[in-house]
């Protein structure tokens, strides 16, 4: 591998735009040219090698297996021609050459449809053939999902022994199409352990110099920068900036301490002439790079340099709605418990979904994935289970923490090298196989022993958070205090940061938030910077903005004067009118409402009547109101959620007495057909439905018709509900109907806005609705 | 970018049907709205091409691009260049669109509206850019044409975002069954016409979906 650090590097410029200036025939795929017309390809490079270039991209941008898709030649001969054209070149020169690779070309879940392993197994195939091939290095470019980033630079570290260089595309507010910040991607792919990273593509070196300020302090790793010859002009087709210009405004670059350069979009060996004939005098700038203990979403960093909140509340222990949550797959219900903890101000969100008789594993994957795509804030994934966890940090897009390792021998042996390989923070819990040791000094010499085994397994202890044990104030009182000391200890002594769960402090006690507040002040203040706790109770995150005040973190009180000074007046509203019935509640769309009259209700009648006698007549009359168009969808909806808030009042007052009191009206399978991720309609439904008692089993979009027989085998569902949007995936209905015919009893009804009565009989279905109110009518008639 | 957002378009999505909102739904509409401003990534991109009538239907030479049709054809008749176009509302209004579904579905759907709505003024600013630029030839231009309006194969959405490399340069992807993500994004082809003759017409002439839909049936356009 060159040196990166202490030499400059020059890499190529555009291959596109010099096989436009060459006017070479462009088919389908400008990389099968690799194979009808080598010579052209290897006239390029060589042209980039007497211009300077050390390192030159083999044409092989978008040779992947869905690219390639429309393209009569393999992935191999592709990638095997592209590399051997660019070998042909450097012959008998001092020239390395990388295997380019471009992103896939579809959007990975949860914004696209492409899964994880998919994008790993794409890369893994063009990279296995390009190290055969010759090639010295592989390049990731132009990428703007970090997910797909870390499928392919995964599938680079698991599949070759190449060094790896990343770069991805960032537009001018500093993040990528898919949101994703120069900080994070320098984080996780830092903690992944690539070779270097930079920036390529869509703008010119002056917009990207900003970005590349930012870069340069969020990671050691020697940066690349790959520009484009300034901004394009849709009207004719070309970027602006002469190669002389653009050298000019690489010269500051040099200062930052960048060493890797080269050209992207626009961009000739005239560019790389000229980057060399500006380097030429110069020399490499050492860099100083503050480390930071930090994690981090794709699209949001959270530096742990004051006290951070860690949301609790994903967990089933102690909690039966949860627990059932997780049992019936609802995982609606979860990503709301995720989502209303983000929006009241934790920083990160800890997820543990273990529970015995269901699949861990999965469902930690399920709900990292979903999680991430509906919330912003990083993740802490929760297990003990090895395995659950790897399979959770390899599908994690960011830097998440790993909750827990603790000081047996055995447990760090095995999980440590997991946190290293995908670079995560992991918390280690100041306990062994003797239990929790009783003093302060004896946790102490815990944390140090794991600080020091990370740090043997090459995880910086910026990376390692102590846990040092709350014990419960009711049954071990004396050691209350052991746990404050031991934090202080381990701050001061190990120069760690401190995690602690609060609430468990209280247990047993009358008034358990008067306890939980006191102590986590008295946490904060011995050294604990990231509290677990519940962040919609206003008490401890009152605790927590008081406790910035006092300390001098939140400067000038702003935060805290801000979002006080504006509860207040908010207390001053008016208050709620509790003289509305819940029938007009529902009818109206007054969710505020909805509830406090259920609870009104709940006094004088049963739970049961007040779904029968009154929500299901509401909905009813709502629903003939939306028929006959005196209402429309956003009322339809509205209506749907107020009785949504009664229901939740209801199921909590029947989650109390003893089970077999539920309202259910039969349970009810529904999905989005495989292919198909547009599933708004289906969520409509389905929020309609549950209001009519019906035990809506959601299984998501792009669901396999094989996930759905088995779900209804397993279930015993006997209706089952398919949407798909467009003609392509009715296909996939089709087949989905025909499975489940084939191997359940059920009854099948579908919707989606290319489907009518007609085309759902041809395809199998015993029903069509066109829409929530007709589908609430089927389940009537099938299930009652 | 998007000061322009059409209410009354937003309601007709919705399938409101002119009986007064009430205040609740006012302010729900003017929050979505306001969401839709604030976090709309609008992008677009477009590329101007010479094209020829075979009797295989209408070629972009140099590109793979064959336009298959009875229906693209009349559209772009007498027609020598085409501009293909790709607008998109970008990644994060899906992304809010999820989150408000689980949590507030009434505004995820208004959501929704606001987000074709907003897609749709972004091709619309790139029309008129476009319109400009081929007035000031003296010529103009047809409307936007899309894969899968009439009889023009949706596959072709496939070719579109490949020769305009929309993903490199707007993000937008196409799914294996032809759906385009971010969700909120449109293709379309647009004519260059040398006469200054509109060429106009109602666009539900070339839906295949003309006799099951519900906009018409209420007698408005989609």
């Amino acid at each position: 591998m060159l040196d990166f650090e202490n030499r400059f590097v020059l890499l190529d410029g555009a291959m596109g735009t010099m096989l436009q200036q060459c006017g070479a025939p462009m088919g389908k795929v400008p990389e099968a040219l690799n194979i009808t017309h080598p010579e052209i390809i290897t006239g390029i490079h060589r042209q980039y090698i007497e211009s300077g270039s050390q390192i030159i991209y083999a044409n092989t941008f978008s040779a992947n297996r869905y690219k390639l898709g429309y393209c009569e030649y393999s992935v191999k001969e592709v990638v095997s021609a592209g590399v051997a054209c660019a070998r042909k070149a450097a012959r008998g020169r001092d020239v390395s050459v990388a295997l380019d690779v471009g992103p896939i070309g579809e959007l990975m879940e949860p914004n696209g449809p492409l899964k994880f392993e998919e994008a790993y197994d794409m890369f893994r195939e063009m990279m296995v053939w390009g190290e055969k091939a010759g090639a010295d290095y592989i390049v990731i470019e132009t990428s703007t999902d970090l997910l797909e980033m870390k499928a392919a630079v995964l599938a680079a570290k698991e599949n070759t022994s190449l060094p790896v260089m990343c770069t991805m595309t960032f537009e001018r507010n500093g993040r990528t199409f898919t949101g994703v910040t120069v900080e994070a991607a320098a984080l996780t792919l830092t903690g992944l352990g690539v070779d270097a990273i930079g920036i390529n593509c869509s703008l010119g070196p002056d917009e990207i110099y900003p970005l590349a300020r930012k870069l340069v302090q969020w990671t050691p790793l020697p940066v690349i920068i790959k520009a484009n010859a300034g901004l394009p002009d849709l009207n004719s087709d070309t970027y602006q900036i002469t190669a002389r210009q653009f050298a000019d405004q690489l010269e500051k670059y040099v200062n930052l301490g960048v060493t890797i350069f080269g050209g992207c979009c626009g961009t000739t060996p005239e560019y790389i002439r000229e980057i060399k004939k500006m380097l030429a005098d110069k020399k490499p700038v050492k860099r100083h790079v503050r480390s930071r203990a930090a994690v981090c979403s794709s699209t949001q960093v959270v530096e742990i340099d004051g006290v951070r909140i860690i949301g609790e509340r994903i967990n089933p222990t102690g909690k039966k709605l949860f627990k059932e949550a997780l049992l019936n797959h609802n995982i609606g219900y979860i990503l709301a418990q995720g989502i209303s903890q983000a929006e009241a101000g934790a920083h990160i969100l800890d997820v543990n979904v273990g529970l015995p008789k269901i699949d861990e594993a999965g469902m930690m994957c399920e709900v990292v994935k979903e999680l991430q795509g509906v919330v912003d804030v990083p993740l802490q994934i929760d297990s003990s289970n090895p395995d659950v966890i790897e399979k959770a940090l390899r599908i994690y897009n960011g830097k998440p923490i790993v909750n827990s390792v603790n000081g047996e021998e055995a447990v760090l042996d095995r999980i440590l090298p997991i946190v290293k390989k995908y670079g995560a923070a992991v918390v280690g819990l100041t306990l062994d196989e003797k239990g929790i040791p009783l003093t302060a000094k004896e946790r102490f010499d815990v944390a140090e022993r794991i600080v020091r085994k990370a740090l043997s397994y090459g995880i910086p202890k910026e990376d390692v958070y102590i846990d040092c044990l709350t014990l419960t104030a009711s049954a071990q009182q004396k050691e209350v205090v052991e746990t404050l000391k031991a934090m202080t200890l381990v701050k001061e002594r190990l120069g760690v940061k401190t995690v602690l769960g609060v609430s468990n402090i209280s247990f047993g006690l009358p008034r358990r938030e008067l306890i939980n507040t006191s102590f986590l002040t008295l946490a904060m203040a011995a050294g604990l910077d990231l509290p677990i706790i519940n962040p919609n109770n206003e008490a401890m995150m009152a605790a927590v903005d008081a406790f910035n005040v006092l300390y001098n973190r939140d400067e000038g009180s702003k935060y805290y004067v801000e979002k006080y000074s504006r509860q207040q007046k908010a207390e001053t509203a008016p208050v709620k009118k509790t003289d509305m019935t819940l029938e007009y509640a529902v009818c109206n769309g007054i969710k505020e409402y909805a509830g406090t009259a259920t609870e009104k209700l709940l006094e004088t009648m049963s739970a049961m009547s007040i779904v029968n006698e009154i929500l299901i007549p509401a909905l009813d009359k709502v629903g003939t109101d939306f028929e006959t168009g005196k209402l429309f969808l956003p009322q339809l909806i509205q209506s749907a959620t107020a009785a949504q808030a009664a229901f939740e009042v209801i199921k909590k007052t029947l989650a109390k007495e003893p089970s077999g009191n539920r309202v259910s009206k039969g349970k009810v399978v529904i999905a989005t057909v495989k292919g198909d991720i547009h599933d708004i309609g289906k969520n409509i439904v389905k929020v309609v439905m549950e209001n009519y008692g019906y035990d809506m089993i959601d299984l998501g979009k792009d669901v396999p018709p094989e996930k759905i027989v088995e779900t209804v085998q397993k279930t015993g569902a006997r209706l089952v509900g398919l949407s798909a949007l467009m003609t392509t995936t009715v296909v996939s209905m089709e087949e989905t109907i025909r499975q489940l015919k084939e191997k359940c009893d059920c009854t099948v009804w579908v919707g989606g806005a290319v489907l009518t009565e007609d085309y759902a009989r041809q395809i199998g279905a015993d029903h069509y609705a066109k829409d929530a109110k007709q589908s609430v009518d089927i389940a009537k008639a099938v299930l009652g | 970018m998007l000061e322009l957002l059409n209410k009354n378009e937003i309601l007709r999505y919705l399938g409101y049907r002119q009986n007064g909102l009430n205040q609740r739904i006012e302010e729900l509409l003017e929050r979505c709205m306001d969401e839709t401003r604030r976090i709309c990534q609008g992008k677009y991109i477009y590329r101007r091409f010479p094209v020829v009538f075979t009797d295989q239907g209408v070629e972009i030479p140099g590109t793979g691009i064959c336009m298959t049709g009875k229906d693209i054809r009349d559209h772009l008749e007498s027609c020598r260049d085409v501009y293909l176009l790709c607008a998109t509302a970008g990644v994060e209004l899906d992304k809010r669109i999820r989150r408000w579904m689980i949590t507030e579905p009434d505004a995820g759907v208004v959501l929704d509206a606001c987000g074709i709505q907003a897609v749709e003024q972004i091709a619309d600013m790139a029309e008129r850019e476009i319109e400009k630029a081929v007035q000031a030839e003296g010529k103009n231009i047809t409307w936007r044409f899309s894969p899968g309006y009439g009889d023009m194969p949706l596959e072709l959405q496939r070719d579109f975002i490949r020769v305009l490399d929309t993903y490199r340069k707007i993000g937008v992807s196409l799914s294996e069954s032809f759906l385009m993500i971010p969700s909120k994004s449109v293709t379309a082809v647009i004519g260059v016409a040398d006469t200054a003759r509109d060429k106009r017409k109602n666009k539900c002439d070339h839906c295949n979906n003309r006799d099951n839909c519900s906009f018409r049936k209420r007698g408005t356009i989609c």
